[in-house]
C-alpha cells in the first residue's frame, strides 16, 4: 500500500515540477508526512485523497523553501540563514496557527469534531461525510456550520490575545 | 474574486454550503498577506492542505497554458515549414517543365535558341523535304501522300 501511495503522490508532484529527481523528493517528504495525518486520526479516513492533497501541499512548500534567496553569512541582517530552510518567523507562524487551531477545535464535540476534519482535512464533499457517518447531507452540513462557527468564534478570540 | 465576493465566500463556507473546489478558491483569496483578520482566521481553518491546493491548482494550470502555447507556437511554424517546402517543390518543377519549352536547333555548327526561329527554320525544313518529293516523279508520294493521289 506504500508503494502505491508513494506512486500516487509522485505522479502529483511530477505534474507540478516536471521533473523526475524533485518529484522523488517531494514524494518521500509527503509520505512521512501522510503518516502522520493518519496516526493522529481517531476515524478511519480516505487515504488516497489525503494522500494527494498532501503531495500536493509538499511540492508548494518543496518550492517555497528552494526559493528561498541565500544570504551571505557575513551579512549583519538579523535575519540570515541558509537558503534550504523557511525562514524561523515563518516556521512559528505556521506552527502556532496549528496550534492555535487544534486549541480552537476542542470546543467540537465528537460528532462535529469528525465532520469538521473530514470535510476539511480528508477533503470529502457533504455527500460523501454523510455516507461515511451514516447520516444524511442535511445534518451533515448542519453539523459542518456549527462546527465551523464554534470554532471561527474561537479562533477569533484566541488570535486576538 | 473582489472583497465583496469573498466575504460572501466566507459565509457560505460557515454556513457550511461550499464544495471543497470553493473551498480551494477561499483558501487562495484569503491566504495573502495584509488581508483583514477575518479573512486571517478563515485562513487557518482552512488549514495548510487548502492552501497547498490552491496555490498547487495555480502553479499547474499556468504550467500547462504555457505549454499549449508552446506547442500552437511550434505547429505554426511546423506548418509554415510545410508550406514553404510545397512551394519550394512546386517551383522547382515548374522551372523543369518550363524547359521542355525551349527550343535549339544546330544550324552549319551555329546553336540557335530563339523559339520563333528554330520553329521558322523547322518549318522551312519540312517544306524542302515535300518540295523534293514533289521534284521526284512522285517516288516520295506513297511516303507523304503528295499530290493527293
Amino acid at each position: 500500500m506504500a508503494v502505491k501511495l508513494r506512486q500516487l503522490m509522485y505522479k502529483v508532484a511530477f505534474d507540478y515540477f516536471g521533473s523526475a529527481d524533485d518529484a522523488d523528493d517531494v514524494a518521500q517528504d509527503a509520505l512521512l508526512k501522510l503518516w502522520q495525518y493518519v496516526k493522529d486520526r481517531p476515524t478511519e479516513c480516505d487515504v488516497n485523497r489525503l494522500a494527494i492533497r498532501i503531495a500536493k501541499w509538499g511540492c508548494v512548500d518543496f518550492d517555497r523553501r528552494r526559493r528561498m534567496p541565500l544570504v551571505s553569512l557575513d551579512s549583519h541582517s538579523a535575519n540570515v540563514y541558509a537558503g534550504t530552510a523557511p525562514s524561523p518567523h515563518d516556521e512559528l507562524m505556521t506552527a502556532e496557527s496549528g496550534e492555535m487551531l487544534q486549541q480552537a477545535l476542542t470546543v467540537l464535540n465528537p460528532r462535529e469534531r469528525e465532520a469538521f476534519e473530514l470535510r476539511q482535512v480528508d477533503g470529502l464533499t457533504t455527500d460523501e461525510v454523510a455516507q461515511q457517518m451514516g447520516v444524511t447531507a442535511a445534518s451533515v452540513q448542519s453539523m459542518v456550520s456549527r462546527a465551523r462557527r464554534k470554532v471561527f468564534e474561537n479562533l477569533q478570540r484566541l488570535m486576538s490575545v | 474574486m473582489n472583497t465583496n465576493e469573498v466575504d460572501k465566500l466566507i459565509e457560505k463556507y460557515l454556513d457550511g454550503l461550499t464544495t471543497p473546489a470553493e473551498e480551494r478558491l477561499l483558501a487562495a483569496a484569503v491566504c495573502r498577506p495584509c488581508v483583514p483578520d477575518r479573512w486571517k482566521t478563515v485562513a487557518v481553518m482552512l488549514g495548510e492542505l487548502a492552501q497547498g491546493e490552491a496555490e498547487y491548482d495555480r502553479h499547474v494550470a499556468h504550467r500547462r497554458s504555457q505549454r499549449r502555447r508552446r506547442v500552437a507556437v511550434w505547429s505554426v511554424a511546423a506548418s509554415l515549414a510545410v508550406v514553404s517546402l510545397v512551394g519550394v517543390i512546386y517551383n522547382s518543377h515548374r522551372s523543369h517543365h518550363s524547359q521542355a519549352d525551349v527550343a535549339i536547333a544546330y544550324v552549319d555548327g551555329r546553336k540557335i535558341t530563339d523559339r520563333s526561329q528554330v520553329l521558322a527554320l523547322a518549318e522551312d525544313a519540312v517544306c524542302d523535304i515535300f518540295d523534293t518529293a514533289a521534284d521526284e516523279d512522285g517516288s516520295m508520294s506513297g511516303v507523304f501522300e503528295i499530290g493527293g493521289e
